[in-house]
């Protein structure tokens, strides 16, 4: 092996090194009855959350992923604003048991009471965000691991018409303040749809009318 | 059955292989803003038209907040495949509506293998290709002096089914498509969402 060879392998192995280190793997949680302790002490003294997010779609027949951006709110309790900037305007309140959307020619409101999908999503997203869904093992198998900046949860539905939408969901919440950072859900075949938090702030201020619909 | 005052021209006076597709251009966008009005119930998305093949094209409309609703796939010879559909909506009825109007909005042009007739308005010179599909005939219409197919409406016996328009300032670029339809209250509008804000990454 000539010398520019050798230098450009080591090269390479520095960058796989750092890039190993960036995707630290996972193992098996240690302690899940900890973690979900300290979930349920978070939950209860989080009143607020407001973070950007970043929606990643992956759908297998494109090479490119569709990215959507906006502004997720969330007030307890069971308050939450999902406000999308890209790639077009929308957005998505759920509250006092309604859920209002609007995009940028139409606005629509809903009864979640009347509707058993719309409860279903509700219960879903409020469930991710503040950790409740880990209390449903009857409806999802769910398996716990982490890393040293993490804790991962991965949950499978047990309903197989449930499979046949949603494959798996994951959920990653940072260790540093048990707050969800990201979410995958994955769906048949390839398709999944990533969300990621970022520039997280707990409770601030959030004036009751982000989540009214008047 | 015609509207204006048509006459009928000897054909074929131009070979349709001068019309180009508008799904089959280089540069076309695969993101498309989408709202769908079905009686009173609105609901909007993100639809991709993706070229799989020369043969086929991918149709998958999602929800804003990623939910797969559907996933066709529509060949040039007419065959079909439902890849996907939410449980909510897999009614036959539904499937077959939107396999129809989909697919006549990707196979834009006459089929070559079937016999047309090819009339000319006398006023305003727009040209009307037409030719039996199926049960029913289609009427493609396209502006004097243009490649392009920019409006097609759809008969199923005597009656009026389907009317799709492409909305174009260039020769090129699709500005929207809309769908609407005689005899149920549904209408599909697309709007493609160009380079500068599509959302797509590598």
């Amino acid at each position: 092996m000539n010398r520019n060879a050798t230098f450009f392998t080591g090269l390479m192995l520095v960058f796989l090194s750092c890039r190993i280190t960036a995707q630290e793997s996972y193992q098996s949680m240690g302690n899940v009855e900890a973690f979900k302790n300290k979930l349920e002490v978070m939950s209860g003294s989080t009143h607020t959350i407001v973070s950007d997010f970043i929606q990643e779609k992956n759908l297998s027949i494109l090479s490119e992923k569709i990215i959507s951006k906006g502004l997720f709110m969330f007030r307890q309790e069971n308050n939450i604003r999902w406000e999308y900037t890209e790639p077009t305007k929308y957005l998505i309140i759920i509250s006092n048991n309604k859920l209002y959307t609007r995009d940028e020619k139409n606005q629509k409101l809903y009864d979640l009471q009347t509707s058993k999908m719309f409860q279903e999503m509700n219960r879903f997203i409020s469930g991710c965000i503040q950790g409740d869904i880990l209390k449903n093992d009857q409806e999802y198998a769910i398996e716990y691991f982490e890393n040293s900046k993490r804790y991962y949860v991965k949950l499978i539905p047990r309903n197989e018409k449930m499979k046949q939408m949603l494959q798996e969901v994951q959920i990653y919440f940072d260790k540093s303040d048990l707050t969800v950072a990201s979410l995958k859900m994955v769906e048949s075949g390839e398709d999944y749809t990533k969300i990621d938090f970022i520039n997280k702030k707990l409770n601030t201020d959030i004036p009751l009318e982000k989540f009214s619909f008047n | 059955m015609l509207p204006g005052d048509f006459q009928r021209l000897p054909e074929p006076i131009e070979p349709l292989n001068d019309i180009i597709p508008w799904f089959q251009r280089e540069d076309n966008p695969i993101l498309y803003e989408t709202a769908v009005d079905i009686y009173k119930n609105h609901f909007s998305g993100l639809m991709v038209i993706k070229s799989i093949s020369e043969e086929s094209h991918r149709a998958v409309f999602i929800t804003e907040l990623g939910i797969k609703v559907f996933d066709m796939e529509f060949f040039s010879k007419g065959d079909f495949i439902l890849h996907y559909c939410l449980e909510a909506m897999n009614r036959r009825s539904i499937i077959r509506t939107l396999q129809n109007d989909i697919g006549l909005m990707i196979h834009n042009v006459p089929d070559q293998n079937i016999k047309y007739k090819v009339f000319s308005d006398r006023l305003s010179h727009v040209k009307i290709i037409m030719q039996r599909s199926g049960p029913g005939t289609r009427y493609y219409f396209m502006e004097t002096g243009s490649h392009n197919i920019n409006k097609i409406i759809q008969h199923t016996g005597l009656r009026k089914k389907v009317n799709l328009q492409f909305y174009s300032t260039s020769d090129n670029r699709i500005d929207s498509i809309k769908i609407s339809h005689y005899n149920i209250k549904l209408d599909i509008q697309l709007t493609p969402l160009h380079e500068n804000k599509s959302g797509i990454s590598e």
